[in-house]
Parts: structure tokens; sequence; C-alpha cells
């Protein structure tokens, strides 16, 4: 078994292949912490869009407004209909009543408008179902099924459709487009990672290769000779990830009352404090593989133990 | 104790290093495996320890058939070989007592064996003196030295040693043989590859002659270095 002092022995050996290779770690590193900040850039564009496109989604809605005298059954019949259509992700009722409370409360400033309301004999409010899809490009579909529907035309005073999702699905359709593009730098980038971190790995190798014979000769395992490598690997792995870290976190410092000013439910500083764990795990784990992984590959290429 | 069994080794450009080889070596024999540059010589101690692997026919040791170990057992099966080179093959940057012990560490012996097992071989060795010291403060000889320290140190039963006098004077050769010729009589399997006529004559021990790739003459006993 691996003792305590031999785990000591094969880390140091690896740190310092890595410390005399200087520049070459430092360039290993930064490739790497690139790599890294593109997930990162990932994760915050993911968050970006998501919050900016859920806040649209809740202005978009379609309004039925019903007809003074319908009953509420019939009312519940047309929204039993629409809770049925898979497109339709919820439907709210709000009755007649329901309609001038909230009124009264969105006017409660304005004594005149209220007096004028409360003369009239009856409720001038309709009652409403509204009305939410799952997606976007649902509403459109939902307000055809609507208007087809010759049963319930009777009881609806009205439609009230907002024609707001142009710009909405512009914007989901950019951002994909920014995803996309950040996917594939990422990946160009992990290669990249992959191929230098591989190359300062070969060159430890050979600045090793006679210590390298010498330890086949004597009957090392392969394992024990390909340690020093896989830990100078992962170090490097390490190292890019807490310079991404750092990197990130001033940038949010600088980047985040900015952008709460221009959009408050955009708190981009809150957002990596309470996922701080989740983001470390993860580009530990990423900035890891990339190590381990180079490492392997060069181990496998030239290293014949 | 080791079979040679129709071995042959060409290697990738259709070159012949060896060709045919048949012999057998009991535990305890001093074997001098003697012929020119290219003759096979250097091949045939590879195919030992498992540098190589033959192109036809098996190498038995122990009745182990070496060359159809796995690579992880082979780690296993160097550290019963001890192997002696012409460039001694040391780490400038340890001191002779390190060197030694990095054997036993690769190996995964404990620090207490390797404080226990290192002074021993080298006092065989007649290094005790200078374990502190670095390789280039040493004589070739010493370096040799401390290479063949190095090799007994798993306590091997066999030593395999590739023109161990090459960089040698006269002097120095003689002691490096005389000290193989303990560790022989001590019970060690010794295959000594070599160019050197006196040594091979004085040692008066099996002598097996290899030319273009073939055995020529297999001495048992007494024999001479004829080429």
């Amino acid at each position: 078994m691996l003792s305590f002092n031999k785990l000591k022995k094969i880390i140091v050996s690896g740190y310092k292949d890595f410390y005399r290779n200087g520049w070459l770690s430092v360039a290993t590193i930064i490739v790497i912490a690139i790599t890294l900040f593109m997930i990162n850039t990932l994760v915050l564009v993911n968050f970006l869009s998501e919050t900016v496109l859920s806040s649209l989604q809740d202005k978009i809605d379609i309004t039925i407004q019903i007809k003074s005298e319908v009953s509420e059954d019939k009312i519940f019949e047309l929204k039993d209909k629409l809770e049925q259509m898979k497109e339709v992700k919820s439907v709210s009722y709000t009755s007649q009543e329901k309609a001038l409370e909230n009124f009264r409360e969105a006017h409660k400033n304005d004594e005149k408008f209220l007096q004028s309301i409360q003369e009239l004999d009856t409720n001038p409010l309709f009652a409403s179902l509204n009305i939410k899809a799952r997606q976007l490009n649902q509403y459109a579909q939902i307000d055809r099924f609507i208007s087809d529907d010759k049963e319930h035309q009777g009881i609806i005073e009205k439609v009230n459709y907002q024609e707001n999702q142009k710009p909405i699905s512009v914007f989901s359709r950019l951002i994909e487009t920014v995803r996309k593009m950040i996917i594939f730098l990422a990946i160009i980038f992990s290669f990249l990672a992959i191929l230098i971190t591989f190359n300062t790995i070969r060159l430890a190798m050979y600045a090793h290769r006679r210590e390298i014979e010498i330890m086949r000769l004597v009957g090392a395992t392969s394992w024990y000779i390909r340690m020093p490598f896989i830990i100078e690997g992962i170090l490097f792995g390490i190292l890019g990830c807490f310079a991404t870290l750092t990197i990130t976190y001033f940038l949010i410092i600088i980047i985040s009352p900015k952008l709460v000013d221009f959009m408050p439910e955009f708190n981009l500083a809150l957002y990596f404090k309470s996922n701080l764990l989740m983001i470390i795990f993860l580009q530990l784990a990423a900035g890891i593989s990339l190590g381990t992984i180079s490492s392997l590959i060069a181990i496998r290429k030239y290293l014949r133990v | 104790m080791i079979i040679f069994e129709n071995v042959t080794k060409i290697y990738l450009d259709n070159i012949f290093a060896l060709e045919d080889i048949n012999f057998n070596i009991e535990k305890g024999e001093f074997v001098s495996v003697v012929g020119q540059s290219g003759a096979g010589k250097s091949t045939l101690l590879k195919l030992l320890f498992v540098e190589e692997k033959p192109t036809q026919g098996n190498v038995y040791i122990k009745k182990i058939k070496v060359n159809k170990l796995k690579n992880s057992d082979l780690p296993k099966l160097r550290r019963h070989i001890g192997v002696v080179f012409q460039d001694f093959k040391l780490l400038n940057k340890k001191t002779i007592f390190e060197n030694v012990a990095f054997a036993m560490e690769v190996a995964g012996n404990a620090d207490r064996e390797i404080q226990a097992s290192v002074p021993q071989v080298l006092e065989i060795v007649g290094l005790s003196e200078k374990t502190n010291n670095y390789p280039q403060e040493l004589s070739g000889g010493e370096r040799q030295r401390v290479s063949i320290a190095r090799a007994l140190v798993h306590q091997p039963e066999i030593i395999i040693a590739d023109e161990p006098t090459g960089n040698l004077d006269i002097v120095n050769s003689w002691e490096i043989i005389q000290l193989l010729t303990k560790i022989n009589q001590y019970g060690t399997t010794i295959i000594l590859a070599t160019h050197n006529r006196e040594i091979v004559n004085s040692l008066n021990k099996r002598v097996i002659t290899l030319d273009g790739g073939k055995i020529v003459r297999d001495q048992k006993d007494k024999g001479r270095y004829l080429i």
C-alpha cells in the first residue's frame, strides 16, 4: 500500500518539476485558467438569459374577459378545457368581485375615482381567465384555439393577447447563439489546454528520462513512475482553477453593481455567493480532469513503462 | 535456472540480432558472453530482463516464461535481477547512499529496511566511506561499484553485467571482476558480456561465444576468449 511518506515523496517530486519548468508551467496554468473561465462565462450567460427570459416571460400572457352575466359554471368549463391543452401551463380565474377589489387596491390613493365607482350599481369590471403558456411560441396557438372555440365564443367579451413575443424570441435566439459560441470556444480552449499541458508534461518526462530508465531497471512499477507526472498535471489543474476563481471574483466585484442598477433581479454577486461551492467544485473537477487527461495522454505516448 | 529455447530476435528492419539460440544456465554459474560488437550480446541480455522480447522462441527464468509476462508483472521480475551497465546509470543529483536506496524506494521498501540494507551492500562493494559523496566525486571504478551495490540491494539471484569494465582502466576492471567473482561465490548467478580477452581467460569459467547472432561456441568449463 501507498504510505503517507511515499505519497509525500511523489507529490514533492511532482511539485519540483512544476517549478523547475517555470514559465512553461505558468503558460500551462494560464491556458487552463482561460478554459475554466469560458466555463464560468457559460454558467453566467445561462444565468443571465434565464433571469431575463423569465422576467420577460412573466410579462406575457393571454387574458380572456368574460361577459358579465355568464355563470361561474360556464367559466370553469372553459377554464377546464383550456387547462387540458398541453401548451397551457396555468389558467387563473379572477372573479368580477376580485377584479373590483384589485382595481380598488390599485387606485386606493385616488379618492375621486373610487367614489365614482361606488356610485355605480353594478360592477363595471369583467371576470377574467389569465392564461400562461409553457413556452413563448405557444401563445399564438392558444390564441387561435380560443378564437376557434365556437362553443364558448358567446361568453367571451374580449381576448387580450399582447403581441410582444417577437422581441422575446429574438432575445432568446440571441442568447442561444451566444451560448453556442461560448461552448465552441470552451471546446477549442479545452483542446488547447490539453495540448499545452501535454507538452509541458512531455518535457518533464524528457528531463527525467534517465531517472525513468533507472526506475524501470530496478523494478519500479509503472504507476510509481507515472504518478509524479499525473500529480504535476493535477497541480496545473488546481492552480488554473484558483487563478480563474480569483479573476472571476474581481470581475464580479466590478461588474455586479452595474448590472444590478440596470436590472435589479440580476444580482451576479449574490448568485456567485450562493452557488460558490458548486462553482468551485465544477471548476476543480474541470481543471483536474484537464490536467489528468493531458498527463495520461503524454504518458501513454512517451512513457513506455 | 535460465533457459533460452530456440530464441530468434529480428529487429524491425529485418536484421537478425539473434538466430536460434539455445542454452541453459544453472544456478550459481558465472557465464561470460563474448563476441564482437553487433554479435548480439546486448540483445541476449536484454531478453533476460525483458527490455526486449524474442521474435520467436522462449526465455525461461526459474521456469517462468519471461517473454510472456504481462507488463504489470515485469517490475517484480526485475527486482530479482540486478543489472549493471558500462555507463553505470547513476543519478548525479543523488548521493551514493541515495542512488542505492533509490532502487529500494521505487520497489516500495520501508525506510527501516532501506536504512539497514544500503550500508550492508555498500560495505560489500567497499564504499562504506563514500556514502555521502556524489557520483562525480568518484572514480570510474568506484561508480561501477555503486551500480553493482544498487544491483545487489534487492538480493537478486541473477546479476547481468553488460560490458561493466568497458569504461574502466585495467586496475579498476580487475577490481570489478573480483567483486563479481565474490558475489558469485555467495551463490548469485552472474552473466557477464565483455570484450576483454584477459578477463575472460583468467576467469576460467564458462564462455558462450556469439558471432553474427549465433552461438558458435559454448565452453562449459575453463572457457577461453577465442574470436
